[in-house]
């Protein structure tokens, strides 16, 4: 976990209406540590304004630049000041941050199920599965329109994707579930995006059988498992009964069957 | 660094920055980034006598220069606390201090008695003060006789130092702080978060899922060194003030308005390295204005 001030070297616009801004930093000691599935806090001000740091998964991990990659969409006061911001500007970040996917090396065939800005983790997932030599990489992804899948053509290269959008204007018309087809033979289900997505994607995964991570989303403060804000439900293994682990440090990514899937 | 030596209310530091409960959990991740052993002291997380699960999320929310929290007290219970968490911290040159909370007067007592076994402690901080809990936690906080007999309590159950953490959200915290020193409490530290509130115009609910929060960050740091002023001309005994602190500037308005030592909270999150950064402040600014102890500083705002 590094807290360094990183040059912008990319910060644009990539989509008009879905309001989703690409950024590129230039930290080669987060990049050096950094693994598929992990995230960084970012902070456009260095003041009290916004005053937390804004969570966000690591799009792309290219250790011999010494860069890493971001996609964010604009929802608030820190994605706006964050879009303001131009190359050659400065970032505040600390990372790299969380678990990661879990990947091991016998996985032969896997699928990946993707929604809205989740897609967005999963591409260094698919980068390594492919370098690591898997046979078979299924990627579903879904939005609500074209606008809303992201990072299609990178994924395209490393394995057999299928879209679904709700307005049909890409791939089929639907949810992603209409690719979840009976009898599935995946070594892993990998997932992320909206609850209700990750919901159908676990229920689908166990319900045959199958192993399934899960990368979850909450409110954070601190990002490295201080303020114990970022909660989620999960099963103790042992009693069974509820306990609250930190997405941030326990986490982002967890096995689909520890979670308790709330809206 | 030798003018950074605090020694208040039988609690030795090598300076006056302490780092806030529920800000640093139990030392563990603030450790993986710089040696604990810089600090004054650190207070542990909020320690109940049986395990708490905690609130719903969400807990956070960001608002005007600061944020807010209903974490709810999630905690291991005392004794996982003392077994598990509090060994970690005795490797550290630092004072440990205890925060502990109750549902229940009786509690608060059960609590302090298992606490003079425990080696390496430096003193233990009464939550009478959290607003994230229904029983307990600031329902002691705001009646001076009921905040009283908590203080008078762990008084006759522990040899350690008492600090009573008091709550903002009564209508005059100097009675609160009268009855506490009256008690028997060592030192009072001031403020814990404020009772806030805030709702999304989109769900037309409230953002956080216990509904209110405590707030916390720069949003409150008027108040604080108000109720720290206040408190301070109040009583005779020493008070820690904290309350948005986020720079040594802001941790030196409070050691003027009467504070001889304080607490780094919401700064910790928003900026891990906040503690080493206030610290090496701390020591320039004294520098560069002549101050040759630390404690000249304190209450020298007229």
């Amino acid at each position: 976990m590094i807290l360094t001030n990183a040059k912008i070297l990319i910060n644009e616009r990539i989509r008009i209406k879905a309001d989703f801004f690409l950024m590129e930093l230039a930290a080669p000691e987060i990049a050096q540590e950094a693994r598929a599935g992990q995230f960084m806090m970012l902070t456009a001000l260095a003041n009290d304004s916004p005053f937390l740091k804004r969570p966000m998964g690591i799009n792309a991990i290219n250790k011999q630049a010494g860069s890493l990659r971001i996609i964010y969409q604009l929802k608030g006061k820190g994605t706006k000041a964050m879009s303001h911001l131009r190359a050659g500007e400065h970032i505040e970040v600390l990372g790299p941050l969380g678990n990661g996917w879990k990947i091991k090396d016998d996985m032969k065939s896997v699928c990946l199920v993707g929604g809205g800005s989740g897609i967005a983790t999963l591409l260094p997932l698919a980068v390594e599965l492919q370098q690591k030599g898997v046979a078979n990489i299924d990627i579903i992804l879904g939005g609500k329109s074209a606008e809303h899948i992201i990072c299609l053509e990178e994924f395209s290269h490393g394995g057999n994707t299928m879209i679904a959008t709700e307005d049909g204007s890409l791939g089929q018309q639907g949810m992603v579930d209409i690719y979840f087809r009976d009898n599935p033979n995946y070594d892993m289900v990998f997932s992320c995006g909206p609850t209700p997505m990750m919901r159908k994607a676990a229920q689908w995964a166990l319900s045959h059988g199958l192993k399934c991570q899960v990368s979850l989303e909450e409110r954070m403060g601190c990002g490295y498992g201080v303020c114990m804000g970022c909660v989620c439900e999960t099963k103790d293994n042992n009693s069974g009964h509820i306990c609250y682990k930190r997405v941030c440090k326990e986490g982002p990514v967890f096995a689909a069957e520890e979670v308790f899937f709330n809206d | 660094m030798t003018r950074m030596i605090t020694n208040i209310g039988g609690i030795s530091m090598k300076n006056p920055l302490i780092t806030a409960s529920g800000t640093c959990g139990y030392g563990r991740e603030m450790a993986e980034l710089f040696d604990l052993s810089i600090l004054g002291g650190i207070s542990v997380k909020g320690t109940t006598l049986e395990p708490r699960l905690g609130n719903k999320p969400p807990r956070i929310a960001e608002t005007p220069s600061g944020m807010l929290n209903s974490v709810g007290l999630q905690n291991p219970g005392i004794e996982m606390v003392i077994k598990k968490e509090l060994p970690f911290l005795s490797q550290f040159d630092t004072a440990v201090i205890l925060n502990i909370a109750g549902h229940s007067i009786e509690e608060y007592g059960l609590i302090a008695e298992r606490l003079d076994e425990v080696p390496n402690l430096a003193a233990v901080e009464i939550n009478i003060s959290c607003p994230n809990v229904k029983a307990g936690g600031m329902a002691f906080g705001v009646d001076p006789q009921v905040a009283a007999q908590v203080v008078s309590l762990v008084k006759s159950k522990t040899k350690l130092p008492v600090i009573a953490k008091l709550t903002p959200n009564v209508t005059d915290i100097t009675e609160i702080a009268k009855a506490c020193e009256a008690a028997g409490a060592d030192i009072l530290a001031l403020i814990n978060t404020v009772l806030s509130m805030v709702i999304d115009i989109e769900t037309r609910k409230p953002l956080l899922a216990n509904g209110f929060g405590g707030l916390s960050g720069p949003a409150i740091k008027p108040l604080a060194v108000r109720m720290v002023w206040q408190t301070a001309q109040a009583v005779s005994i020493p008070v820690i003030g904290m309350g948005g602190i986020t720079t040594a500037e802001d941790a030196i308005e409070f050691l003027l308005a009467g504070a001889s030592a304080f607490q780094i909270g919401s700064a910790n999150f928003h900026n891990p390295y906040a503690a080493p950064q206030i610290l090496a402040g701390l020591e320039q600014w004294c520098e560069k204005h002549g101050v040759k102890d630390i404690q000249e500083l304190v209450g020298a705002a007229q």
